[in-house]
């Protein structure tokens, strides 16, 4: 390419590159932005695929008979249980699990007899400390919602037998009362 | 009424302050104002046009939520109005008024406090010859277009002075590149930007804008009509070779400024950050509130020497039909013409900084031996011939 085919090679490419921007440009400018690919996070978020997704567990407290069957089958102990009395007769006062060492392996989930852990959909855990990643279930924390059919049935019988109320009643004699709120209206973790 | 005659009035002006005095303060009254009315805004709304432009031309939103911050509703979510965005470069400034000001030890500690000041007082010293309006410029010296040209090159003094002061090899590196840069393209813009002074037959900023305003002239044909409708900028004149000195000059400015693609200096990818790498904080910013301010001056002092400036295009003729001569304010009379001037200086000089921003995030960056070799093997020979055509055209003119 000589001298002056450089010159118009320079000034068609350099064309060519502002036409390929200005496409664009005039494109998002006309539709103010709603042609983007951007998502405004908080705001809006990508649809979860409910079947692969492993986030925080949702885990119903009141049904948890605490046979210690999730915790043993932890590979890395990050859930702690503790309790007072036996079988279905038992109290749970603490139900922990400690997500800066909760691998979202699923492990937990099978053993359940009463089937009241699964791993749900939220994603999200800011905190400044340690002590941040350690949900406290036992308080009542991301409570279950999303059920198998079987569940669905054990959590219908629960229901109609009024046991939620009576666990409730149980713990808060023994000092765990439930602190997060319940109602989906109020906290933006049930929605 | 001018500045001197308003501190004129006040009563212990001429009683109490020697002349020394007085000279500074109207030296210096004029220079804060540039820096708080024009500089500042300029430097804030750059930065936030560049990410918000660069961003629509890369399918992107850009900073579209920075506003009024207030307080927290109950589900813990802040309130605020969002105001498209435009606190961002407040933010920044917050963010970077708090970052630690860091200077290297092993350094030379005096030449690296001093150089963002240099390269600040040459942005500065370009606002001081740039007509933002009829009646709206601080100095029209008879030597204009040679000032800011002189005034421009200050600028290298203090990069070289970053770099070698940062005692940083990469600093050095990318002070090194930008002096070899300017320096090469201080001489087809100060030949592209002798096209139009040979034309007008002055250096004077006032001047120019006055010939652009008075009449056009294509090889011959010309006239009084139309030369403030846009017809008698110096672009149409001798056409086409002062659209190539246009496009020249336009280009050798954004090498000067450092502007992607001629970004070497900077270079992150190479440099880390060029002479910047180890300035922070308010030092840093004073580098950017100088870049884009340079760019808002050069912008608009290509649209003056090629443009026709605040006096002549489609805007001012159509406000300049308005049967307004003058609106009364008070203290002094706001001619029409100055409100006119400042809305077609406005769409010009910002038509051009957006033009910048979009080779920027267009063009990949050159090679330095690609910068070398279109600056001496194409844009010197041509901004020569464009001398030399502009010469004969001024001679077929009659100058």
């Amino acid at each position: 390419m000589g001298y002056f085919g450089n010159i118009l090679d320079g000034i068609r490419t350099t064309a060519q590159g502002l036409k390929l921007t200005g496409t664009y440009l005039t494109r998002n400018l006309a539709a103010r932005g709603e042609a983007t690919f951007a998502l405004e996070y908080p705001d809006e978020r990508l649809p979860i695929d409910k079947v692969t997704h492993r986030g925080i567990h949702e885990f119903d407290v009141d049904r948890c008979i605490s046979c210690d069957a999730c915790a043993r089958a932890c590979p890395v102990d990050c859930i702690y249980i503790e309790s007072v009395g036996k079988g279905k007769k038992a109290i749970m006062t603490r139900y922990e699990i400690d997500y800066s060492k909760c691998l979202f392996c699923s492990l937990c989930v099978p053993p359940c007899p009463s089937e009241c852990i699964v791993l749900g959909e939220k994603y999200s855990l800011p905190g400044h400390t340690r002590d941040d990643m350690v949900v406290k279930f036992h308080e009542g924390a991301y409570p279950l919602q999303v059920r198998s059919e079987h569940a669905e049935k054990m959590v219908k019988e629960f229901q109609d037998e009024g046991l939620y109320e009576k666990k409730r009643k149980e713990r808060e004699e023994h000092g765990v009362p439930t602190r997060v709120e319940q109602d989906p209206a109020k906290n933006p973790d049930l929605r | 009424m001018s500045l001197s005659e308003l501190f004129g009035a006040l009563p212990f002006w001429d009683d109490y302050l020697p002349s020394l005095v007085q000279a500074l303060v109207l030296a210096l009254v004029p220079a804060i104002l540039v820096v708080l009315a024009v500089l500042t805004p300029v430097g804030i709304l750059g930065v936030y046009a560049e990410r918000r432009w660069s961003a629509m031309m890369q399918d992107r939103l850009g900073p579209n939520r920075v506003g009024l911050p207030f307080v927290k509703d109950y589900t813990g979510k802040p309130w605020y109005i969002r105001l498209w965005g435009l606190g961002q470069g407040l933010a920044d400034g917050v963010k970077l008024l708090g970052k630690e000001d860091f200077v290297p030890p092993k350094g030379d500690g005096f030449l690296f406090l001093l150089s963002p000041l240099i390269v600040f007082a040459g942005a500065l010293g370009l606002f001081a010859a740039l007509p933002l309006s009829d009646g709206l410029i601080a100095a029209d010296l008879n030597v204009g277009v040679f000032y800011i040209l002189a005034v421009g090159a200050i600028e290298i003094v203090g990069v070289l002075m970053a770099g070698w002061s940062s005692n940083n090899k990469w600093s050095l590196l990318g002070s090194m590149r930008e002096v070899a840069q300017v320096v090469s393209y201080e001489i087809p813009m100060a030949m592209t930007a002798l096209c139009p002074v040979l034309l007008v037959g002055s250096l004077q900023m006032g001047e120019i804008i006055a010939f652009q305003q008075s009449g056009w002239d294509v090889w011959g044909l010309g006239g009084e009509a139309g030369a403030q409708w846009g017809l008698g900028w110096n672009l149409w004149r001798a056409f086409p070779v002062n659209v190539i000195a246009f496009v020249i000059f336009y280009v050798c400015t954004l090498a000067n400024l450092k502007r992607a693609p001629f970004d070497l200096p900077e270079a992150e990818s190479e440099l880390v950050s060029g002479f910047l790498t180890e300035y922070s904080g308010m030092r840093w910013s004073l580098f950017f509130l100088a870049e884009y301010g340079a760019m808002f001056a050069m912008s608009g002092i290509a649209a003056t020497l090629f443009l026709g400036g605040w006096g002549s295009g489609p805007v001012y003729g159509a406000l300049s039909l308005v049967p307004v001569e003058t609106i009364p304010l008070g203290v002094a009379d706001l001619r029409w013409s100055t409100v006119a001037g400042i809305a077609e200086f406005s769409w010009k000089t910002v038509g051009l900084m957006l033009l910048m921003i979009n080779v920027r995030w267009t063009l990949p960056r050159l090679r330095l031996d690609q910068v070398m070799s279109l600056c001496f093997k194409y844009f010197i020979p041509f901004a020569m011939a464009c001398l030399l055509l502009n010469g004969l055209a001024a001679l077929a003119g009659g100058r």
